[in-house]
């Protein structure tokens, strides 16, 4: 794809804001018609309008090249007189503006528009500048009758000025301008005529206030959309001494609080690689309908999910890629392993239930060094003497060639975590995270025993789908 | 001896003498003129404005078609067409005049000299403004893009005897006329024609033609800019979901009478149909119409058909200038419009 040329430090851009602008001009003194009588008979001639500034050679073209051709009349020529800047109409000139917009969906096969969603642009538009765009337009008429007919046709039109539109898009909020006649110039003649027979020359003079914008920024949205709510500690914007003629009065006002707002307040549930997408109630509801607001999946689209408890706080995310499933409520997850928090305990070769298992019995491999187990259950090295260890539940035992010892005493660390919340002097300490080699699953350590780390059920602001 | 004396209180054998002379000169060594005899105005019809008199069947030259702005616009033109000679003095012409778009020719204004007593003989009265002649000798037949080739045109502004058409005796014997150019106006119809049939000189002559079409070509990009009435904004490519309640919604609401995200009418029409719950239905009794949902109960209005012819006038004024509606007179029968000039408002009926 070509680049647009830069010179110096801008880059070209041209839209034809001011020609759009002038083609309306034209349009609106393009159908008026004049009433001749040929034999007692009327008939009526349109009168052709065109651009006042004609070059010498298309003016040669359109006469044959000859003196012979004769130009008509009555005609209406339209010129721009001045354009001006209009400091009055001035607004915030750093403004921009941000607007979403969804397309519907294009279906090649039909060369036309589903009734389906299909790309969604976030298109961010700068504050246009505003002038006053001057002009005139010339009445050629041949006779007063004519003049007076053409006149009354176009002066029942200015009341003091028409709306018109410079294009119909509805993202160009400046393509509606307001057109107001200014000065009429009644003839170009001497009264009464000289020695001359010249044409009469009606000037009517008019003005418009338009607009004149930068390129706008139209970029497709691909991340599901989130709104933060910025809420402020107060009930009235009096209170805070609001003045509308502060740009960004806001900014200044210290967010006290947060509302995140996800697509419906949607939330989801993580279960091994399958994602479940969930309303307020615990629902299963359908991802297509969420999706097909924003746009489509693709092979890239990835789940972000936030482990932690702040929601601006995506440096710890756990990504993966999902794709569609049969079940319109479930996609599927395929975790990058690599932005799974790093493991602060020597992984685990199995989860077990040593009551009904020991080494080297019941499907566990003999015991050797540094062989790590996490514990479902209590045991006792009375009861069990093949582990010939006491352990409880959620405890790491380890082997060291010669006996089995509780490496992770879970019990121990609890109280530890509990006493450190309770008492702000402690130092806070880490989780822990560990993973069972046997399953690739990684577990946290919670007070209430070891989860996966990243699967369960994530609610609304914290979990985000890019397209 | 009688006293010498050049003057002669009649026109005698030394004016026929000498105007002999002058108009063989001036038919050796002038060029050719065909004029287009001025020979009144069109008939018009009597609409009781004594400013503008009916011709009644005549309307000869003298007759003045417009008494309050005293210009003669409908002319009417002898289809004959009559030679005379003429000479005048070729000068060269500056630039083609664009400031007066092409409409007044520096080198357009020519004074030519004819010999009366031949002009008279010829055309029964002496040229006058409002007569066209053409120059064969500037005829063009090396036009650009076309084959065919044409004479150049003028109107007669002026008539005088020039200085140099007295003779010895005093008795002059030249009109002197001086001639601007035409334009293809409402003034020389007659001898242009209307453009509507291919033979006619408008469609040779005259930029006319060419002009409508520049002109169009301006109005069909205006148009593909802006299709509609000013109120109309082209969102139907766009996807509109109003469940979604925060979901970015751009200028939505039915605009085009047509239900958002291609979503066709269960129909239209003055009466709403029984629906079912999101049926879309267009009322055609609402000027715009009115596009209407049925959610539960009711029909909810959500949207106008705002593609309303573009007219440069607001919506009021355009349904008033616009207006091709008829109503029946009760005292005539007959039909008739119901756009009236308000100066014509129910005036009082003639016997």
């Amino acid at each position: 794809m070509a680049t647009t040329p830069t010179t110096g430090n801008m880059s070209y851009f041209y839209d034809e804001q001011l020609k759009r602008y002038l083609l309306q001009i034209v349009r609106v003194f393009s159908h008026f018609q004049v009433r001749e009588y040929s034999d007692g008979v009327a008939q009526y001639n349109r009168v052709p309008v065109q651009y006042g500034d004609s070059s010498r050679m298309v003016a040669n073209i359109l006469r044959n090249n000859s003196e012979n051709v004769i130009n008509s009349a009555p005609f209406i020529a339209v010129s721009i007189e001045s354009l001006k800047i209009a400091r009055g109409r001035m607004q915030d000139p750093t403004n921009v503006d941000t607007q979403q917009v969804a397309e519907r969906a294009w279906d090649p096969d039909t060369n036309s528009y589903s009734s389906e969603q299909g790309s969604l642009y976030t298109t961010k538009r700068y504050m246009p500048i505003p002038y006053d765009l001057n002009f005139k337009v010339d009445i050629w008429t041949t006779n007063t009758d004519t003049k007076l007919q053409l006149i009354e046709q176009i002066m029942i039109l200015f009341n003091p000025g028409i709306q018109l539109q410079s294009d119909s898009n509805p993202l160009n909020w400046v393509n509606v301008f307001e057109m107001e006649m200014t000065d009429i110039n009644w003839s170009s003649r001497n009264i009464p005529q000289g020695v001359d027979e010249a044409l009469d020359i009606s000037t009517l003079s008019f003005s418009t206030g338009i607009w004149i914008s930068p390129p706008a920024k139209v970029k497709r949205q691909t991340i599901i959309q989130r709104i933060i709510t910025d809420l402020h500690n107060t009930s009235s914007v009096a209170d805070l001494n609001f003045s509308n003629e502060l740009f960004d009065f806001f900014g200044s006002i210290e967010d006290t609080a947060e509302i995140v707002v996800t697509p419906n307040n949607y939330r989801i549930r993580v279960d091994g690689t399958i994602i479940t997408l969930l309303d307020n109630n615990g629902m299963a509801q359908s991802w297509s309908k969420l999706i097909e607001m924003q746009g489509n999946l693709s092979a890239t689209s990835i789940l972000k999910l936030n482990i932690t408890n702040d929601t601006d706080d995506e440096s710890t995310a756990v990504v993966g890629y999902v794709a569609a499933t049969v079940d319109d409520t479930e996609l599927l997850f395929t975790l990058d392993v690599d932005t799974l928090p790093a493991d602060t305990i020597t992984n685990v070769a199995r989860i077990i239930d040593a009551r009904s298992s020991s080494p080297g019995v019941s499907g566990l491999p003999a015991a050797s060094v540094g062989q790590r187990y996490l514990l479902v259950s209590d045991i006792s090295a009375a009861g069990y003497p093949l582990w010939n260890i006491t352990a409880k539940e959620n405890d790491i035992i380890e082997y060291n060639g010669s006996n089995w010892f509780v490496s992770f005493d879970y019990g121990a660390h609890s109280i530890a975590v509990l006493a450190a919340i309770a008492d702000d002097d402690l130092p806070d300490l880490p989780d822990e995270y560990v993973t069972n080699t046997t399953t690739s699953i990684q577990y946290k350590w919670t007070a209430d025993g070891w989860i996966s780390s990243y699967e369960g059920t994530y609610r609304e602001g914290y979990w985000r789908l890019i397209l | 001896m009688p006293r010498l004396s050049l003057w002669r209180p009649i026109k005698g054998n030394d004016f026929n003498f000498i105007d002999r002379v002058i108009a063989e000169h001036l038919f050796a060594g002038g060029t050719a003129v065909l004029v287009h005899k001025y020979l009144g105005i069109h008939e018009t019809p009597d609409t009781g404005d004594a400013t503008r008199p009916s011709t009644g069947g005549g309307g000869d030259e003298t007759f003045i078609q417009d008494l309050l702005f005293l210009e003669n616009r409908d002319r009417k033109y002898d289809t004959n067409i009559y030679e005379l000679r003429g000479q005048y003095s070729i000068s060269d012409g500056d630039a083609f005049d664009l400031t007066q778009f092409g409409l007044f020719l520096s080198n357009g204004s020519l004074l030519i000299n004819f010999h009366i007593e031949s002009m008279v003989k010829a055309l029964g009265r002496k040229l006058m403004p409002g007569d066209v002649i053409e120059l064969p000798h500037q005829r063009d037949d090396l036009l650009l893009g076309s084959d065919d080739a044409v004479n150049r045109f003028h109107v007669v502004t002026d008539g005088s005897r020039p200085a140099e058409g007295y003779d010895p005796g005093w008795w002059p014997h030249l009109w002197r006329v001086k001639l601007g150019p035409i334009s293809d106006s409402q003034e020389y119809r007659d001898i242009l024609g209307t453009g509507e049939n291919p033979e006619d000189l408008r469609n040779l002559i005259s930029t006319y033609s060419d002009a409508i079409a520049i002109n169009d070509a301006i109005l069909e990009a205006a148009e593909t800019e802006v299709p509609y009435d000013p109120q109309y904004r082209n969102n139907a490519h766009l996807y509109f979901d109003p469940e979604v309640p925060d979901k970015p919604v751009i200028d939505f609401g039915g605009q085009d009478g047509i239900p958002p995200n291609g979503v066709s009418l269960v129909g239209s029409g003055e009466t709403f149909p029984v629906g079912t719950e999101g049926d879309y239905y267009l009322r055609t009794d609402f000027v715009p119409n009115r596009l209407f949902k049925k959610t539960g109960t009711r029909w909810a209005m959500v949207g106008t058909d705002q593609r309303a012819v573009w007219s440069a006038a607001n919506k009021i004024l355009t349904g008033f200038v616009n207006n091709d509606n008829t109503r029946i007179d009760d005292q005539t029968g007959q039909t008739v419009p119901e756009k009236t000039n308000l100066s014509q408002v129910v005036r009082p009926r003639t016997d």
